[in-house]
């Protein structure tokens, strides 16, 4: 193999690698905004998307 | 003292009010499934991907004039045609949310997360595709030639549409910012697809849509339909995670978590001047 294609493996497996981490920090980043918004909002406030459910799927996902 | 109480008291900048009611209407259910779907496509798209690595490594070179550089095949395909499968997810839920019966802001947000995967693609696509034409063109990029420019035409008018997104603005106003500006941006797409059959360009041709066999046969056939199915799946796994940020940050807006803190901060105070008074 030529450096062209070794370059080009790398960026095509390694960038995906990058993005795919950097996606699933943002939804944990996101999910952790909501877990504090529900943390200081009283429960009648809280928004359906809220729940313990849709927060515990984040989590495991 | 401080820099607490001057926060609490300060007033959250002014941003046009979160539309919650709207905001938590169900997109289609694969989208919004949570574990096992997400589990599933991520060590599917993880096996798939890691099998491609090892193939496009091992399997000949595909091209004898072209040489080692021709392996390229093996991912840069598959990554222009998963940012074609993105765009046309986004101009489909641009025009379902601009649609009046069937308008639902969860097409919204599945329309901006195909958006931001798209430019991700083809972004890559665009380097794949330089890093391949140096070593067969002995040049990463020639603006005259009808596929690399509307390739950059089309990475810069999606970059605009995730840009317009991100502008401050109701829910409403922003999908339908978004969906106008994402259906201009798609007419690009088959002007990029067919530009190697409408002018003369660098490229070369379609090597497998096309009617005659395709370009290619056996083993590196075999390696460049898994990639396609590869990223593809990746794709799908993507799509459930930008999907759900979209739709969480859409119920959040930062501002309202700021706020939410301010509130509650300064209910702490009075009860604490009124347990002193």
């Amino acid at each position: 193999m030529n450096a062209y294609a070794v370059v080009g493996f790398l960026i095509a497996f390694g960038a995906s690698a990058v993005y795919a981490a950097y996606t699933v920090l943002e939804s944990r980043r996101v999910a952790a905004k909501v877990l504090a918004l529900q943390a200081v909002r009283p429960p009648s406030q809280s928004h359906p998307l809220l729940t313990n459910e849709a927060m515990e799927a984040t989590k495991a996902s | 003292m401080n820099q607490t109480t001057t926060q609490s008291t300060a007033q959250p900048a002014a941003r046009p009010p979160v539309e919650h009611s709207s905001a938590s209407s169900t997109p289609p259910s694969l989208l919004t499934d949570g574990r096992t779907t997400s589990w599933l496509l991520g060590l599917s798209a993880l096996a798939l991907l890691a099998t491609v690595a090892v193939l496009a490594v091992t399997t000949p070179a595909p091209d004898y004039v072209q040489g080692e550089a021709s392996r390229l095949i093996y991912v840069h395909p598959a990554t222009a045609w998963v940012s074609y499968a993105a765009f046309a997810t986004n101009v489909v839920c641009a025009v379902l949310w601009l649609w009046p019966r069937t308008r639902k802001i969860g097409w919204d947000h599945a329309a901006g997360a195909a958006a931001h995967i798209g430019v991700f693609f083809v972004t890559m696509t665009f380097v794949l595709g330089a890093i391949w034409g140096r070593g067969t063109w002995g040049t990463f990029f020639r603006l005259r030639d009808a596929r690399m420019a509307s390739t950059l035409v089309l990475l810069l008018m999606y970059l605009g549409v995730v840009t317009l997104r991100q502008l401050p603005a109701s829910p409403t106003t922003r999908a339908r910012r978004t969906a106008l500006g994402s259906i201009l941006a798609f007419l690009n797409v088959p002007i990029v697809h067919f530009s190697v059959k409408w002018w003369d360009t660098l490229h070369q041709g379609p090597t497998l849509a096309k009617p005659e066999r395709p370009s290619i046969d056996g083993m590196p056939l075999a390696t460049m339909l898994l990639s396609f199915v590869a990223f593809t799946v990746l794709f799908s796994w993507l799509m459930i995670h930008r999907v759900r940020i979209e739709r969480w940050n859409d119920a959040l807006l930062g501002d309202d978590l700021d706020a939410a803190i301010a509130l509650r901060q300064g209910e702490g105070r009075v009860s604490a001047a009124e347990a002193t008074a």
